[in-house]
């Protein structure tokens, strides 16, 4: 174990990229994620005939989805058989400001564990949610000031603010303490886990996520990928 | 018993008959109006009001007629539909180019991908279980919808004002709901009890707790 640790101290001091050494009776995951787009679906880089001229970097309404750098994707990973505590998180700091529109799921967290919300305008806020199962509601949060939230359950939570135009602050709060808020090419490791079958799941605002069993083994790193992609929804009659 | 005794009973064995038969084609009903208000200046235009049944073993047939949703512009029109349990939604791709678009949905109550089609097709789907349908094109990130879907074919819009007016509402007891799309108060619920030829008033107030 020794040797272990002295090698990756080498090789993280000279700036190679590897992984720490596994823990003893420990696992990693490694999970490459991937969005695909509809199959047969032309790329975004080919241009739509009638856009070409002039030629406009943006196609307005028309501008396609870019699976290759698909974001907001949320992955998860869930024990089959026995349930998780979350131990020594550091909690979610989340920066609640009606003036800058921040649209999209920009942070994860578990249930059970403390969501801190911080008032980063320069009036007080009133800061609350409706979503179901995570409805709540601090009347008057001053500026910089903060509150803080456990996440009850699963799912979008939305937190809106007493500024009507103001978009709601995304949060997806996944029933496991493994999450991560990652996007399509991106390649990461879920480490120091305790061996035993979990169901990797991946979740996306728009698009179907995925479920799989994975069973990890004491002393070795597993690799898998996942696909978010709208091939898996059920097609009606007649559809390609 | 003479020929005109059997006759008479005839007749009568046939028009009760018949009545049992065939419902009435006029059934008694009165209207619901009100109007929906929520704390703040939040504007109501995307939200719909809608009538459920406190017996959940009514059912309520769906209107024939299918709806149109047209994907010209790469813009759902309209962006929000409402149609009732059991409608079917016709999805034009009604582009005066040659541009495909792919509908697909991954809410609970309806997912579904229709295939990439071009201008000129369109595909349908019907809408089996009550609830909000998001819609999305895979091909264009812009583009969204939604379909509401009702569990009752008594529903309404509501109006930027707030107001809403929900008509031929069948007599008898229901309760009024309303949805949001874009949700920034809880959703608000009352009973009301419809008379045969009268106006009830439901007013509506979202809070947020």
């Amino acid at each position: 174990m020794k040797l272990r640790l002295l090698i990756f101290a080498i090789f993280a001091a000279a700036g190679c990229q590897t992984t720490p050494p596994l823990a003893p009776g420990r696992a990693d995951l490694v999970v490459h994620v991937l969005a695909q787009p509809k199959t047969g679906a032309q790329p975004p880089p080919q241009k739509v005939a009638v856009f070409d001229t002039p030629a406009p970097q943006d196609y307005g309404d028309f501008a396609k989805v870019d699976y290759s750098d698909l974001g907001q994707i949320v992955v998860w990973l869930e024990p089959e058989n026995s349930a998780t505590e979350l131990k020594n998180r550091n909690p979610v700091t989340v920066d609640i400001n009606p003036s800058k529109t921040v649209s999209g799921v920009r942070h994860v967290a578990s249930v059970g564990e403390p969501i801190v919300l911080r008032n980063a305008s320069a009036s007080p806020q009133t800061i609350y949610s409706v979503s179901d199962g995570n409805d709540f509601d601090f009347e008057s949060v001053p500026a910089g000031g903060q509150v803080n939230y456990t996440a009850r359950s699963a799912g979008l939570v939305e937190i809106l603010t007493n500024s009507p135009s103001a978009t709601p602050v995304q949060i997806y709060v996944a029933p496991s303490p493994w999450v991560r808020l990652t996007r399509s090419g991106e390649t990461f490791q879920f480490d120091n886990l305790p061996p035993g079958q979990y169901r990797l799941v991946s979740w996306h605002p728009r698009l179907p996520g995925s479920r799989e069993t994975v069973t990890l083994t004491p002393g070795h790193v597993t690799d898998t990928s996942i696909d978010v992609s709208v091939n898996s929804l059920p097609k009606v009659s007649g559809a390609r | 018993m003479g020929r005109s005794f059997l006759l008479f009973i005839a007749v009568a064995l046939l028009s009760v008959s018949s009545a049992l038969a065939s419902p009435p084609t006029t059934q008694p009903s009165g209207t619901i109006t009100g109007k929906v208000t929520a704390a703040g200046d939040v504007p109501l235009s995307e939200m719909v009001v809608y009538l459920e049944s406190p017996d959940p073993s009514m059912k309520f047939p769906a209107p024939a007629e299918p709806v149109q949703v047209s994907q010209k512009g790469a813009k759902f029109a309209p962006a929000l539909t409402i149609i009732s349990v059991g409608q079917t939604v016709n999805f034009l791709n009604d582009e005066d180019k040659m541009i495909e678009h792919n509908v697909f949905s991954n809410t609970p109550a309806k997912r579904f991908d229709l295939g990439m089609y071009p201008a000129g097709q369109s595909r349908s789907v019907t809408f089996d279980k009550p609830g909000p349908v998001f819609l999305y094109c895979s091909i264009h990130r812009y583009m969204d919808g939604v379909v509401y879907v009702s569990p009752t074919p008594f529903f309404s819009r509501v109006n930027s004002d707030g107001t809403y007016r929900i008509e031929n509402v069948p007599q008898g007891k229901w309760i009024v709901t309303t949805w949001q799309r874009r949700r920034r108060f809880k959703e608000a619920s009352e009973p009301v009890k419809v008379e045969s030829g009268q106006s009830a008033t439901v007013n509506l107030e979202l809070r947020r707790k």
